[in-house]
């Protein structure tokens, strides 16, 4: 009975310790659509950028659509703010931003299926 | 036949297996940018490195040969380069820029070299699949003076991601005067941009090769 007991009970700590570390790795994109995104040299200079963050985990840029997405490292984040300043510095007009628990490759699927601009 | 072989030549390039458009004088921010042409006006190459979207710097060298090729000028300038204003709408941009440089300037006709100017600006217009363009640079010393006046128009063959290879193909209509005062040129040209590579290659009105290429790094 304290078996049983202390067996259910080491198994809650273990789920409830795990659970939040679990999500807080779960993989998350940050999406944003960009005005003025229309050439290879915009991509670059994004691409570019966006790279040199050291939360980054990779880039896609989509012309057709003017959005770019950027895959964080586990657990990492960059603010709203910081990404806003790096697309002005670069030229860019940012005029939405969300955040997704989704690989960067599922977002792009995403993108890809949505009309282009 | 020499008609025939110009068609030839022209249909040789629309059949290639292959811009974003627009010849920038900025790329974007930590960009270092070479760019080369060629054409019957002469030959240039040119450096420039941007640290921030709206300014470049860098070196031009810049050759202009007279119609009866008999002169000849140079000109080895450092050159700055500003983004006046650029406008970001939903599908498209459009960007304004002037450029200044000095430097020295030589002549087979006079003997030394000189000082030379430079002044120009571009006006440019791009969406995915069309893009417009106008510019005018001079060049100015004690002893020559040249205007070059460039205006395109292009329209993309196919829908393009930056990172796989673009085709324009791209009108070209092209001005000098000054002292190697030339009548207006038509040129069409085709070109592949892809990343950070840039060739585009073209026949004239006249019966003549234009080219041009450029990376950034």
């Amino acid at each position: 009975m304290v078996r049983n007991a202390f067996l259910a009970a080491l198994i809650a700590f273990v789920a409830t310790a795990a659970l939040p570390t679990l999500a807080a790795d779960a993989t998350r994109t940050i999406r944003m659509e960009v005005a003025g995104l229309v050439c290879g040299f915009c991509a670059q200079g994004i691409d570019k950028q966006m790279r040199s963050f050291d939360a980054t985990h990779d880039v896609w840029v989509d012309l057709a659509r003017g959005v770019v997405a950027v895959e964080l490292d586990p657990g990492e984040d960059i603010t709203d703010e910081v990404l806003d300043k790096a697309l002005t510095d670069a030229g860019y007009t940012l005029t939405a931003i969300r955040r997704v628990d989704q690989p960067l490759a599922e977002v792009r699927r995403e993108v890809e299926n949505e009309p282009r601009r | 036949m020499k008609r025939l072989a110009r068609a030839a030549v022209a249909a040789a390039l629309l059949a290639l297996p292959v811009a974003a458009a627009v010849a920038r004088p900025i790329a974007y921010a930590d960009a270092t940018t070479v760019m080369g042409d060629r054409s019957r006006d002469g030959r240039e190459l040119s450096v420039f490195h941007a640290p921030r979207h709206w300014w470049s710097a860098g070196v031009v060298h810049l050759v202009l040969d007279a119609a009866d090729s008999r002169a000849q000028h140079q000109l080895d300038l450092v050159r700055a380069n500003y983004l006046v204003r650029r406008w970001n709408l939903p599908k498209a941009q459009a960007n304004a820029y002037v450029w200044g440089g000095v430097g020295r300037g030589r002549g087979r006709e006079f003997d030394g070299g000189e000082l030379a100017w430079n002044a120009g600006f571009q006006l440019d217009y791009e969406t995915l699949w069309f893009y417009s363009m106008v510019k005018s640079d001079w060049h100015r010393t004690s002893s020559f003076q040249h205007r070059m006046d460039t205006a395109q128009l292009g329209v993309a063959l196919y829908e393009h991601a930056w990172d796989r290879l673009a085709t324009w193909v791209v009108l070209q209509g092209r001005h000098m005067s000054g002292d190697f005062t030339r009548d207006a040129e038509a040129a069409l040209l085709l070109r592949f941009f892809r990343k950070t590579h840039w060739i585009e290659a073209g026949i004239t009105d006249k019966g003549g090769f234009t080219t041009m290429f450029m990376v950034n790094f």
